[in-house]
């Protein structure tokens, strides 16, 4: 479903912008870089759930009136 | 109803190739009033019967002409010379979905059927098959070359990230979708899967069928797959075929086709949106939409870590310098010097408690030696500023005087720390911890 990987991209893009930002600080101001930390954190593991391991869902599609092709 | 008698037609002026064919028992009755047909009744009738003599015949395509509405073309047989001349609809061309040129074997069905105002004898086609490897070659390169112009092959759809909603088009039997369910990740992949022959007669309905279906009925899919094993140019004819490919084009899905082949690439292929050859490389591609996550997550956790690591660094390695200024904007105010300590003490401990248990929540590949530093560091300064609390605490005059200590002033205000500075006579004032004394010298002791 679009949301769904919409929501990953954003969520990816996320983390992007809070490596970057500390990566480009000049200022060091804790309180800051511990919420972004924070706020990274969740993310992070928000993401590490999308990647467990859940099995693959498999069905056939029930024709209903095609030309037989058995 | 009166029988028909069996006919024989000689055939031609020098009646000695005998019969041309029998026409069958039964069929249309005959007014009884006449004895012979109308030209355009005789025609008819024969037209009829022709109709049910459904036959495949094969030759050498001549004299092909596509036309508006029609094509036409003779088919030859190449050790008699024989012809047998074929004409179909511009639409029945079409849905052939095999392009002609003069000297392709063929194969086409359908029926024999005369032409009344013309009189002559022609062959009605329904279906075409390029017999042989140099026929079929000829119509996959026929097929290349004008899709390849139309620009069906310059339109490729990205596929999208982390694909959860899979339509499946292939045949069930075989390996090939086993392979691919094998080897795809368990990422909770939606699988849906499509049964269709993937060669034969049902190939190509099938195959058109199952896109259409998917199109309509679950548009919302990531990803459209068609696969298929290896096999010979003739086998894979289904995915040469114009419709199927044209079918392809048009699907909202993006489609990914994982068909086998050794040198010339399937023109499905070509028109896909993305294409590889085998069911385990479809497996990998699809898993492969998850890459930004799979390997991008473990890439953001390290820069995040280090990066905080780098900046707690920073931090610490200011503490020195915010330690002076705070002293130094401060100076004689010990009461506001002690209070700013205990603050930043306090700001400091906690952001070092914190630290670890974001740290924890994050990951256990923490960099351990990012935090011993840091650690290490925070260590020192938060020992450092203790000392100068304790260096406060006893400095602070208000504690002493709490001890029973006394503060005593001269008559102008300043603190009196020799006897030798007081006159006799002289108003002191003495600071209690609690109140203050006005008195009188009276005597004075070194």
């Amino acid at each position: 479903m679009a949301t769904k990987n919409n929501d990953i991209g954003e969520s990816l893009k996320k983390l992007e912008a809070i490596a970057s930002w500390f990566e480009k600080e000049n200022e060091i101001d804790v309180e800051e870089g511990l919420k972004k930390v924070r706020e990274g954190a969740a993310l992070i593991k928000d993401l590490k759930s999308r990647l467990a391991e859940v099995t693959n869902e498999f069905e056939e599609i029930k024709k209903e009136l095609t030309k037989d092709t058995e | 109803m009166p029988k028909k008698k069996k006919d024989k037609i000689q055939n031609g002026d020098d009646g000695s190739l005998g019969d041309l064919f029998e026409l069958p028992k039964g069929g249309l009755p005959i007014s009884p009033a006449k004895d012979y047909f109308s030209v355009g009744e005789f025609l008819d009738i024969l037209n009829e019967h022709l109709k049910s003599e459904k036959v495949s015949v094969a030759g050498e395509v001549t004299e092909f002409r596509a036309h508006d509405k029609w094509v036409s073309f003779s088919l030859k047989d190449k050790e008699d010379k024989s012809i047998l001349k074929c004409f179909l609809s511009i639409w029945t061309y079409r849905s052939a979905g095999v392009l002609l040129e003069d000297g392709m074997e063929v194969k086409v069905s359908g029926y024999p059927r005369i032409y009344k105002l013309a009189g002559t004898f022609s062959f009605n086609v329904e279906t075409i098959e390029p017999l042989g490897e140099g026929s079929l070659k000829k119509a996959y390169l026929l097929l290349l070359k004008m899709l390849e112009k139309e620009g069906l092959f310059a339109r490729k759809r990205a596929l999208p990230r982390f694909i959860k909603n899979i339509g499946v088009i292939s045949s069930k039997d075989g390996v090939v979708i086993h392979d691919f369910r094998k080897n795809l990740k368990p990422l909770g992949f939606q699988i849906k899967f499509f049964n269709s022959r993937v060669e034969g007669a049902d190939a190509v309905p099938g195959i058109i069928g199952g896109i259409k279906w998917l199109n309509k009925n679950m548009p919302d899919l990531d990803v459209m797959v068609i696969m298929r094993g290896g096999g010979s140019l003739e086998s894979m004819q289904a995915f040469n075929n114009e419709q199927v490919c044209r079918e392809i084009f048009s699907s909202k899905i993006p489609v990914l086709c994982g068909i086998g082949h050794e040198v010339d690439v399937p023109i499905a292929c070509l028109v896909a949106d993305a294409y590889v050859s085998t069911p385990t490389a479809t497996a990998y591609t699809i898993n492969e939409s998850w890459d930004d996550l799979v390997s991008g997550l473990p890439m953001f956790e390290r820069r995040i870590i280090t990066q905080f690591g780098f900046y707690l660094k920073e931090f610490s390695s200011k503490l020195p310098y915010l330690w002076k200024n705070i002293y130094g904007r401060f100076g004689d105010n010990l009461a506001g010097l002690k209070k700013e300590a205990s603050g930043i003490s306090g700001r400091i401990f906690s952001a070092f408690r914190r630290v670890f248990v974001q740290f924890g929540i994050m990951s256990d590949r923490i960099t351990k030696d990012a935090i011993r530093i840091i650690g290490d560091r925070l260590t020192h300064y938060i020992s450092q500023i203790q000392k100068f609390e304790k260096i406060i605490a006893v400095a602070d005059p208000e504690r002493n005087l709490r001890l029973g200590y006394s503060i005593v002033f001269d008559g102008s205000g300043r603190v009196i720390k020799n006897a030798k500075d007081v006159k006799k006579g002289e108003v002191i004032k003495t600071k209690l911890g609690k109140g203050e004394i006005e008195s009188e010298v009276k005597s004075i002791t070194n």
